[in-house]
Parts: C-alpha cells; sequence; structure tokens
C-alpha cells in the first residue's frame, strides 16, 4: 500500500517536470506577434532601383508634399489608426542600396541586420512600381507596393502583405482644372496602401 | 437687393462660425481632472522644444503646432506634479523630449484622431538617454456628440490628446528611473 503511494507521487513529480518543461519550451518558442509589438521602426519607403525623385514628380506638389514624403507620411497614418506606436529610425544610416529590387531581394534575417539598434520591430515598405501616364483625354496612375513587419532580434517577419493601387480621371467628364488638381501617383499608391493595411489587425483601444 | 445682403451677411456668419469652431485652443488639450496619485520625481526637469507639431491649413488634416503641444504638456504634468520642479533655468538634471511622429483624423461623421508621440529623457550632466516611451492614443467622437463637423474634429483632437499626455504621466510615474 505505502509503496504503490510513493509509486503515485513519483509518477506525479513526473507529470508535472513534463508539464513544466513543455511550457517553458512553448514560452521560449513562441513567435513574437503583432500584439506583442510595442513600437515599430518605420524604415524610409525603398522605390524601384534607378528611379529618382525627379522621375516621381506630380502636378502640385508644393500642395501636396512629393511622392516620397506622402508616401511615409501616409504610411505613419495608417498605422496611427490601427493603434500602433511608431518611430523613426534614429541614429541610423541609410544603406546606398536601398531599393526595392536589392531588399526584396534579401532574407528577413537580411533584413533585419538593416534594422537600427534601437528598433524591436521595423517596418520595411516597397514600392515596387509607381508609373501614370496622361493625355488631352484622361491621366491615371498605378501602383504595386508591399509591406512587412519584422522582429529584428529573431529576425522573423511577424506580418506582411502586398497590394495593388489605381486612379484614373476622364478629362471631359471631371474637367481638366479638377482633373490636374489631383496628383494621380500619389492617389494610385494611397489607394495601395490602402489595401495593404486593410488587412493590418487592430489593436484594441 | 435686401435678399442679396441677407443671404452675405448670413454665408459670413456661417463661414465665422465654422472657422471658430475650427480653431484648437490650448485649453482643451490639457487632461481634466489632473491626473492624479502620480509618484513624483525629485528632479528639476527642462521641457524642451517640442518637434513634428504644424499649424493646419485650410482642406488638410487639423494639427497642432509645437508651441501649443508644450504649452499643453508643461500645464498637465505642473496638474500632476510629475516632476519636483519644471523650469527652464538653473540646475537642470533631465530633459524632456517630445516628437509628435503623426497626428491623423480618419474623417466622416464619427470622426477618430490618433496621436502619436515618441518621449525620452536626457540626463543633462551626461547627454545619455535614460528613458524612453512612445505612446499612441486614439479618441472617437460620435456623430451625435456634436451638431457641427468642425466641433466634433475639434473634440477628437482635445480627446486623443488628452489621452496622450496622462499616458505619459502615467509611464513617468511607473518607470524605474535612476536616483
Amino acid at each position: 500500500m505505502v509503496m504503490r503511494l510513493v509509486d503515485h507521487y513519483i509518477k506525479g513529480y513526473w507529470y508535472c517536470a513534463l508539464l513544466l518543461l513543455g511550457a517553458c519550451t512553448a514560452s521560449v518558442a513562441a513567435p513574437p506577434t503583432l500584439q506583442d509589438a510595442d513600437t515599430i521602426t518605420i524604415m524610409p519607403v525603398a522605390y524601384p532601383a534607378g528611379q529618382t525623385a525627379a522621375d516621381r514628380e506630380e502636378t502640385l506638389e508644393s500642395l501636396y508634399g512629393t511622392l516620397d514624403e506622402y508616401v511615409y507620411k501616409a504610411l505613419l497614418r495608417k498605422m496611427a489608426l490601427k493603434g500602433y506606436v511608431l518611430d523613426r529610425p534614429r541614429g541610423w544610416t541609410r544603406p546606398t542600396d536601398w531599393n526595392s529590387e536589392s531588399l526584396m531581394s534579401r532574407t528577413d534575417i537580411e533584413l533585419s541586420r538593416l534594422m537600427p539598434e534601437s528598433a524591436t520591430y521595423g517596418a520595411f515598405l516597397f514600392v515596387e512600381q509607381v508609373k501614370s501616364e496622361s493625355n488631352p483625354l484622361s491621366s491615371s496612375a498605378d501602383g504595386v507596393a508591399s509591406a512587412v513587419i519584422i522582429h529584428r532580434q529573431s529576425g522573423q517577419a511577424i506580418w506582411r502583405n502586398s497590394g495593388h493601387g489605381e486612379f484614373g480621371e476622364n478629362h471631359l467628364l471631371q474637367g481638366l482644372l479638377v482633373s490636374l488638381l489631383t496628383p494621380n501617383k500619389h492617389a494610385a499608391m494611397e489607394n495601395a496602401f490602402g489595401e495593404i493595411f486593410s488587412k493590418l489587425p487592430e489593436k484594441q483601444f | 437687393m435686401r435678399t442679396d445682403a441677407f443671404v452675405k451677411l448670413m454665408m459670413c456668419a456661417c463661414a465665422m462660425f465654422l472657422l471658430a469652431s475650427c480653431a484648437i485652443s490650448t485649453k482643451g488639450l490639457i487632461p481634466e481632472p489632473p491626473v492624479s496619485g502620480v509618484r513624483q520625481i525629485d528632479k528639476q526637469v527642462q521641457l524642451m522644444p517640442v518637434q513634428g507639431g504644424r499649424s493646419s491649413s485650410f482642406g488638410r488634416e487639423a494639427y497642432i503646432t509645437n508651441e501649443q503641444y508644450r504649452d499643453a504638456m508643461r500645464q498637465a504634468l505642473l496638474d500632476a506634479g510629475s516632476f519636483r520642479v519644471l523650469a527652464d533655468e538653473g540646475p537642470i538634471d533631465w530633459q524632456l523630449f517630445s516628437d509628435i511622429i503623426t497626428i491623423t483624423t480618419e474623417g466622416g461623421v464619427s470622426p477618430m484622431y490618433a496621436i502619436v508621440v515618441q518621449y525620452w529623457l536626457v540626463e543633462t550632466d551626461t547627454g545619455k538617454e535614460i528613458w524612453r516611451k512612445g505612446i499612441n492614443t486614439r479618441h472617437k467622437v460620435n456623430w451625435n456628440e456634436a451638431f457641427a463637423g468642425g466641433t466634433r474634429i475639434i473634440m477628437a483632437i482635445n480627446g486623443a490628446t488628452k489621452k496622450n499626455l496622462s499616458g505619459l504621466i502615467e509611464a513617468l510615474s511607473k518607470a524605474d528611473l535612476p536616483d
């Protein structure tokens, strides 16, 4: 009787030890998630290689800002409305090959090494394509972009998505003046971001 | 003729009403009642100029100026008694910096406003950053809380900013700071 009780105790200890070990392993191996993200550092937006800011010029930039500024601010706005705490890269220098092709060819771990040391999570945004066409009757633009959020320490991507945005105007229907007032590339990229970040989970209030 | 003059007068009155309702006042940004029950930090702290704010412009998103944000933060910290002394002169122990990373409004009849601010403390003697905290606060105003759309936007801005400053005070109170 006593031996059976002792045997039960020993078995009980073993089960407890195994359970504890399992719980510890799970907590160590648990991948980081968006819900864990305290502050996300927003890295500068990458554009296609060989494309300059002059190539992305639009009408009325004095009113809307350049596409580069507009895209970065739009990214901050979209993520702020989802409840994320954001930061800009600090104490960091942008590598010379900071373009979409170069960055997208890297692995998540390689990207994580490009982030500033102050960052815990970093968001990379790649503008893969942005172009516009205009003729006397109509004008249009379309853009393709993708985004990835990476946990710096583990080098793991915790969220990624891509999107396509279009914008078009008919000068005859809307009037040339109204059409000129809308920067097409800005609107197309805004739509692409809308698609990308509509899937980003919202943080609770 | 009289009808024309009356219509113009009414339009001017409406424009003035809309402009008045869109003005952001510093007083509206300060948490009220003040955040209470906070730990007072026994340091003399200088509030550094705020970065990232700008004035609102017609047809664009409503913004807060750096001066407005700094004034509201100063009053909120004084009301809460977060630091022993908040001063611009004398033996300064720490400097409190703040950067408005983004401010944004989600339009519609029930506007939502979001403001993200990074705050950090620097030890004056060493120039070392000793504490940092980023805070995102959002405030939504329902369509039935105010008649004028401009007023609802101002309410959303005030609400989000008050929450952000309250968040700063609470974070400072709980922070593990050097003696």
